[in-house]
């Protein structure tokens, strides 16, 4: 009875048992740390003395009326939709030809996820060189071998140049990984409807038009959402090819977090943007799941 | 008949320059490294710059390891991986397994909350976690990299976990749990050997995030000594910016552990991903 009884009670927390691992990171470790920020972004934080003053909005209210914050804002947006839609672009076109038997594709999809398996820091250091000015195989590939320029450019040098390289750069690291998704949903679908459409007399590109898009569509709105929140977030690439430089010319809402945090020690004002990136992700991301639902019914 | 055979051959052929240029396009990076790794500095800088090394030399792969504090980095970058792909596995193999296979009226609460925290990135997470660290004093110390690490991967890993276990037959569970066997019994006695190729999988991949997470390894490690090889590497860059023909030696190494890794897990990462997303 005793014994029963006992082993009743385990039977009603064992669940629980089994969740608390996970639960002291996911609480502890990420919820606990989100309303920190909240917190800290609406006190003046001095990291040296560890003095907290509470400022109420000041904060929110310096970034709202900074002019460079409302740029660095708008070219964090230019930054990330052109990655994401570079990205889904070019994936949707290579997963189309992965698609497609060739000979050695088992090398060259190996080869393939090489970006994905490199580390987004080591990527952006392995550009850094490549794009080196006076030691770069670009330049003297651009020069030399295919007369494109006259003379060597320095592509980082300059926020105009380097943006654009930066956007290349994002773009290369998230292909492989869209790529193989959107392929494997690509592969899911049934082949009969493909068998019922070349009887019907379709065309290959009709084919693709009227059976693949539609039935890969959620699988591409879902990754865009998903490279959307990791693009818009990413740290790496840019700090590592520019630091944001020269002067804030690359800088996107991330980068200038960082610089505020941990050049400026301004932990509140940098708590303040690490909330707005938040709310901003948050609300995109409502409203596009929102959108989706709508269009599936 | 003849057109067919004419559409077939260009067919092969634009597949055929589409594969190569997608193969230039993935590699050039690493050819750029390549080219610069087997050159001695003396090569690369005089005066001219080209593709092919008129005297290749490993040279470069031998002395990282005197150069650079390679060898140190490298066996932080695996206490690190090791770390936080064992408490990761771990734990999300207990929650999902919990999540998956027992009866529980916060279970999608709790896989909800789960989600629910990849809205939540590193980069807003880095001002209040580098608080705690350092009121702690775990700053600077390996430990602490490994429980931030845990923390950012291990929902996605849960996710992944929870697939696996829910794709186990329930009954053959509930058998084992008739026949005496403890929660815990069942979880290595039953599930772990028949979903062991998703269990790799897991460590695998958590491994692989521990190995090229930046952020958190840049932020929170100022010693020297305690640095992992991305870390590492990028001091280097800064330091001495001149020195190239040694660092992308060491990045080529430090790329290759975790591609051999990836070709292991690659399909199952995408497939466990693109059916979650399905549903």
């Amino acid at each position: 009875m005793n014994r029963y009884f006992g082993y009743r009670i385990l039977q009603r927390i064992r669940p629980v048992l089994f969740l608390l691992p996970s639960a002291f990171f996911i609480f502890g470790l990420v919820y606990y740390p989100v309303i920190n920020a909240a917190i800290i972004s609406f006190f003046d934080y001095n990291v040296l003395s560890r003095e907290m003053s509470f400022v109420g909005l000041k904060n929110y209210l310096f970034i709202f009326n900074e002019p460079l914050f409302i740029t660095i804002f708008q070219r964090t947006i230019v930054w990330t939709v052109t990655v994401v839609g570079g990205t889904t672009i070019v994936a949707l076109a290579l997963a189309r030809l992965l698609d497609v038997q060739f000979p050695m594709k088992a090398v060259v999809r190996s080869i393939f996820i090489l970006p994905w398996a490199t580390s987004l820091a080591l990527s952006a250091m392995l550009y850094r060189w490549a794009l080196n000015s006076e030691r770069g195989l670009l330049n003297y590939t651009l020069k030399e071998v295919l007369h494109v320029i006259d003379q060597n450019v320095g592509w980082l040098a300059t926020g105009q140049t380097a943006f654009p390289w930066l956007i290349y750069v994002g773009i290369w690291v998230s292909i492989p990984f869209t790529t193989l998704v959107i392929l494997a949903s690509m592969q899911s679908v049934p082949r009969d409807l493909y068998e019922a459409c070349a009887l019907d007399g379709a065309s290959g590109i009709q084919r693709y038009r009227y059976i693949t898009l539609p039935s890969i569509r959620p699988i591409i709105l879902i990754t865009i959402l998903v490279n959307f929140i990791a693009v818009f977030n990413s740290f790496p690439i840019i700090w590592v090819m520019t630091e944001g430089g020269p002067v804030n010319e690359t800088d996107i809402m991330v980068t200038i977090l960082y610089k505020e945090a941990f050049k400026f020690l301004n932990f509140g004002r940098a708590s303040a943007v690490a909330v707005l990136i938040f709310v901003f992700l948050f609300i995109i991301s409502v409203f596009y799941l929102i959108m989706l639902s709508r269009q599936e019914q | 008949m003849r057109s067919k055979q004419a559409k077939r051959t260009i067919t092969a052929t634009v597949v055929g320059i589409a594969v190569i240029a997608l193969l230039l396009y993935i590699l050039f990076p690493f050819l750029v490294a390549l080219n610069t790794a087997l050159k001695t500095k003396a090569e690369i800088y005089s005066g001219e710059v080209y593709w092919i090394p008129r005297m290749p030399t490993l040279r470069n792969f031998i002395d990282i390891w005197s150069q650079i504090d390679f060898a140190r980095y490298l066996l932080n970058s695996v206490i690190v991986c090791v770390g936080t792909s064992t408490l990761a596995t771990i734990s999300a193999a207990m929650a999902a397994y919990s999540l998956a296979n027992m009866k529980f009226r916060f279970n999608k609460v709790y896989l909800n909350l789960v989600i629910l925290t990849q809205m939540f990135s590193p980069i807003v997470l880095i001002i209040p976690l580098y608080r705690m660290l350092v009121n702690i004093k775990m700053s600077n110390n390996l430990f602490g990299l490994i429980l931030l690490n845990t923390a950012v991967v291990l929902p996605f890993t849960i996710w992944l976990a929870y697939g696996f276990f829910k794709s186990f037959p329930q009954d053959i569970l509930e058998a084992g749990l008739i026949d005496g066997c403890s929660g815990l019994n069942a979880l290595f006695r039953l599930i772990m050997p028949i979903i062991r190729p998703g269990l790799v999988t897991l460590v695998i991949y958590t491994f692989a995030f521990a190995w090229n997470e930046f952020l958190f390894a840049y932020t929170i490690i100022t010693k020297s000594r305690l640095k992992v090889v991305a870390v590492g590497i990028f001091d280097f860059v800064r330091m001495y910016n001149a020195d190239w023909n040694y660092i992308t030696a060491a990045l080529l190494v430090a790329v290759v552990p975790i591609f051999v890794l990836f070709l292991v897990i690659e399909k199952n990462v995408v497939h466990g991903l693109a059916e979650g997303i399905g549903k």
